[in-house]
C-alpha cells in the first residue's frame, strides 16, 4: 500500500490518462519534445567537442612554439624595433643550458611555390623540418617515410608531399620514389603525409604542404642558419611557463635583447589553445543545458497543469477515497505517479527517439559544421549524460506532480462529499 | 460504543458560528438510530465529527473506547478505514471502477492483496444481492443498486459503526424502503451500530431510536419500539 507504484496504482493512472487521450498526448508531447531536443543538442555538442579535440590529445600538452619578433626596448646600444632571427646555434645553446628541455626542433617556412608532376601542377607551400617534427605535431605518414636526421644532415633533395597534393597532381598514382618539380627544381618524393587533426597546424595544413629537410629550405631561400619557429617540449614535470622563461633567458643573452623585453620573442603553447577550446565547449554545454532544460521545464509545467485539472475534476472521488481510509500519502503518491508516468513515458520516448535520430545522422557520414574544418565526431550521448538526462526526467516528473498533489491534499473528505 | 461528552464546535469563518453547544450523546453497541433536525441544527456537523471527518473544539468523543481528538490526517484515515463505514446520499461510487472494485477499495487502503479483497468484496456483494452486477460500472446501475453497492463498501472492512448520511435521500419511496430493510437486516444480523441522518420522519420511524438535534444540543430522544 505504501509503495509509490504498484499494479493497482498503474491501472488507475492509466485510466486517468486514457480517459482524455488527446489531452494527455498533447501534454506528453511537450515533455517528449523537450527531452528529444536536449538529447539532440547534447549529442551535437559532444560531436563538436570531439571534433575540436580530435588530434589535439595526441600532441604533448607541454609543447610550446617560440618565434622571433621586433624588439621593443633599446638595449646594449641597439635601437628598439630591431629585427633579429633565431639561429641554429641557439638550439644547441638551449639544449645544453636548459637540461629540463626534452626536445627542441626547428621549423623553417618557405614560400608558396609551383609543384608539378608531368603535366599537372598547382601551388603549395614549403615547410622545412627535421626528423623530430612528426613526433611533436599531429602528422600521419600514409605511405613511405618522413624526413629523418640524415636527410637534414646531408641536406638531401627529398620531400614529403601532403595527401591533397598527391590527390591533385598524381591522380591516384603513388608518388613515392618519383621526382617532383618544386619551384623549378626536382626533388625525390619519399612519402605522403596527412594531418591527424583538423584544428592544429602551424603555417598551413599538413595535407597541402611540401615538407623538406630544414637545411635544404635554408639553402634554397638563402636563409643561412636562420630558423623561423622553435618547437619545444619540456620534461614531464616542467611547466610550460618555466620552459618559456628559460628559453627566453638563453636566447635574449645571445642576441643582446633586454631581459625586460617581453615582446621580442613570442611564445605560443597548446595550453593557451586548449583553454580557449575548453571555455568554448563549456559555454556550448551550458547553453545546451539551459535551452534544453528550459524546454523540458515548459513541458513539465504543461503536465503539472493537466494533472492539476484532473485533480479538480476528481475532487469528489478524492474526497470519497479519503473518507473510506486513504491516507495523505496514498493520495499524494497517486497524484505524483500520474505526473511521473506521463513525464516518464514521454521523456523516455524523447530520450530513445533522440538517441536513434542521432544514430541515423551518424550513419550519414562525416558532417562538417558550415564551411569550417570542424567535423562532428561521434555525435552521441555518453553513458553518464544519458543517466543524467534520465535523472532529469524523474526529477521533472516529481516536480510537476508537486503542485497538483498539494492541491489534492487540501481536499477534505467533507467538502468533497457535500459537494452536490 | 459511541460516547460524546460536552462537545463544542464553532466554525470560524467571516462570522463565527457556534454549531454544537455542549452536546452529549451515548449510543450503545448494536443500536440502529436516526438523527433528525432542521437544517442548521448541527446534525451534519455531528455526523462529520462522528465520522472523524472534522475536529471539535472542546469535550470528548470516544469511539469503541478510543479517544478521538485532534488526530493527524494519517491516524484519522486509519480509524475511519477500520472502524467506520460510510453510506452517502449520492452513493459516491467511483465511476470508472466496477461494483467489485468499488467495494474492495477500502481494503486496498488496508493493504489487502487484490485476490483477497476481491473475494471479500464479492462476498459482500452477494449479501446485498448484487453478485451478478459485480463487473458492472456504477453508470449501468439503478439508484437502489448503487446504494446496495455503497452499503457493501461500507461493510467490507467489518466496521464498528456505519454512518449513513441521508441514504435514501436520492431514492424513490419503494427503493428507500428496500434500502432501510437492508440496513435493518444488517443491524440485526451482524450487530453493527448504524447511525443514520435523515430528513424523512417515515424513514426515521423505521429505526430503533430517533435523536432530535435542536440548536446544537440533543432536543429529544424517542424510542420507536421497533426493538423489543
Amino acid at each position: 500500500m505504501s509503495r509509490l507504484i504498484d499494479s493497482d496504482r498503474l491501472g488507475e493512472v492509466w485510466i486517468t490518462i486514457s480517459s482524455n487521450k488527446r489531452r494527455s498526448l498533447l501534454t506528453a508531447f511537450g515533455v517528449f519534445w523537450g527531452m528529444f531536443m536536449l538529447v539532440i543538442m547534447l549529442s551535437m555538442g559532444r560531436g563538436i567537442t570531439n571534433g575540436i579535440f580530435s588530434g589535439i590529445n595526441s600532441i604533448p600538452q607541454n609543447m610550446c612554439l617560440g618565434f622571433s619578433s621586433q624588439t621593443t626596448i633599446p638595449y646594449a646600444g641597439f635601437r628598439k624595433g630591431r629585427w633579429w632571427r633565431i639561429k641554429e646555434s641557439d638550439m644547441e645553446a638551449i639544449r645544453t643550458q636548459i637540461p629540463e628541455i626534452a626536445m627542441v626542433t626547428p621549423m623553417v617556412q618557405g614560400r608558396s611555390v609551383n609543384v608539378s608532376y608531368r603535366d599537372k601542377s598547382s601551388t603549395y607551400r614549403i615547410r622545412g623540418v627535421d626528423g623530430a617534427y612528426s613526433s611533436l605535431m599531429p602528422v600521419n605518414i600514409i605511405e613511405g617515410r618522413y624526413i629523418n636526421d640524415l636527410d637534414v644532415k646531408e641536406c638531401r633533395k627529398v620531400c614529403v608531399l601532403g595527401k591533397r597534393i598527391v590527390d591533385e597532381i598524381y591522380k591516384g598514382k603513388s608518388p613515392v620514389g618519383s621526382y617532383v618539380m618544386v619551384g623549378g627544381i626536382s626533388y625525390q618524393c619519399i612519402g605522403i603525409s596527412e594531418s591527424s587533426s583538423n584544428n592544429i597546424n602551424i603555417g598551413g595544413s599538413e595535407d597541402e604542404m611540401v615538407t623538406m629537410p630544414y637545411t635544404l629550405v635554408q639553402r634554397i631561400y638563402n636563409l643561412g642558419d636562420e630558423i623561423h619557429i622553435l618547437l619545444m617540449i619540456g620534461r614531464e614535470d616542467m611547466p610550460v611557463k618555466m620552459l618559456e622563461e628559460g628559453v627566453r633567458n638563453v636566447i635574449y643573452s645571445r642576441h643582446q635583447i633586454s631581459p625586460e623585453d617581453t615582446k621580442a620573442m613570442e611564445f605560443f603553447n597548446l595550453d593557451q589553445i586548449l583553454q580557449v577550446f575548453r571555455a568554448l565547449v563549456m559555454g556550448l554545454n551550458i547553453l545546451i543545458w539551459i535551452v534544453g532544460l528550459g524546454t523540458l521545464f515548459s513541458g513539465a509545467i504543461g503536465v503539472s497543469n493537466i494533472v492539476m485539472i484532473t485533480v479538480k475534476e476528481r475532487t469528489t472521488e478524492i474526497g470519497v477515497r479519503r473518507a473510506i481510509g486513504a491516507k495523505p500519502f496514498d493520495i499524494v503518491s497517486q497524484i505524483m505517479s500520474e505526473s511521473l508516468v506521463i513525464t516518464f513515458v514521454a521523456g523516455l520516448a524523447g530520450l530513445i527517439g533522440g538517441i536513434f535520430t542521432m544514430g541515423f545522422i551518424e550513419k550519414l557520414g562525416d558532417i562538417s559544421i558550415g564551411e569550417s574544418s570542424i567535423k562532428l565526431v561521434n555525435p552521441s550521448l555518453d553513458f553518464n549524460t544519458a543517466i543524467a538526462a534520465f535523472a532529469v526526467i524523474i526529477i521533472i516528473g516529481l516536480l510537476s506532480g508537486l503542485m497538483p498533489a498539494a492541491r489534492a491534499m487540501k481536499i477534505k473528505a467533507i467538502d468533497a462529499i457535500r459537494e452536490e | 460504543m459511541i460516547k460524546l461528552e460536552n462537545i463544542n464546535k464553532t466554525y470560524t469563518g467571516g462570522t463565527s458560528l457556534h454549531v454544537l453547544k455542549g452536546l452529549n450523546l451515548h449510543i450503545k453497541e448494536g443500536e440502529f438510530v436516526s438523527i433528525m433536525g432542521a437544517s442548521g441544527s448541527g446534525k451534519s456537523t455531528l455526523l462529520n465529527i462522528l465520522g472523524i471527518l472534522d475536529n471539535y473544539d472542546t469535550g470528548s468523543y470516544r469511539l469503541n473506547g478510543v479517544l478521538i481528538k485532534d488526530l493527524d490526517e494519517k491516524t484519522a484515515a486509519e480509524y475511519r478505514n477500520k472502524m467506520i463505514g460510510f453510506v452517502f446520499q449520492s452513493f459516491n461510487l467511483i465511476s470508472f471502477k466496477n461494483a467489485m472494485e468499488n467495494v474492495a477499495l477500502p481494503l486496498y487502503y488496508q493493504g489487502v492483496s487484490r485476490k483477497e479483497r476481491n473475494a471479500r468484496a464479492l462476498d459482500y456483494l452477494d449479501k446485498m444481492g448484487m453478485k451478478d452486477w459485480a463487473t458492472h460500472l456504477p453508470s449501468e446501475m439503478s439508484g437502489g443498486q448503487k446504494q446496495r453497492v455503497a452499503i457493501a463498501r461500507a461493510l467490507v472492512t467489518k466496521p464498528k459503526v456505519v454512518l449513513a448520511d441521508e441514504p435514501t435521500g436520492a431514492l424513490d419511496s419503494k427503493t428507500s424502503l428496500e434500502v432501510m430493510n437492508i440496513l435493518k437486516q444488517i443491524n440485526r444480523e451482524t450487530g453493527v451500530t448504524i447511525i443514520m441522518v435523515t430528513h424523512s420522519p417515515e424513514m426515521a420511524e423505521l429505526t430503533d431510536k430517533i435523536i432530535n438535534i435542536k440548536d446544537g444540543v440533543i432536543g429529544s430522544v424517542v424510542e420507536t419500539g421497533n426493538r423489543e
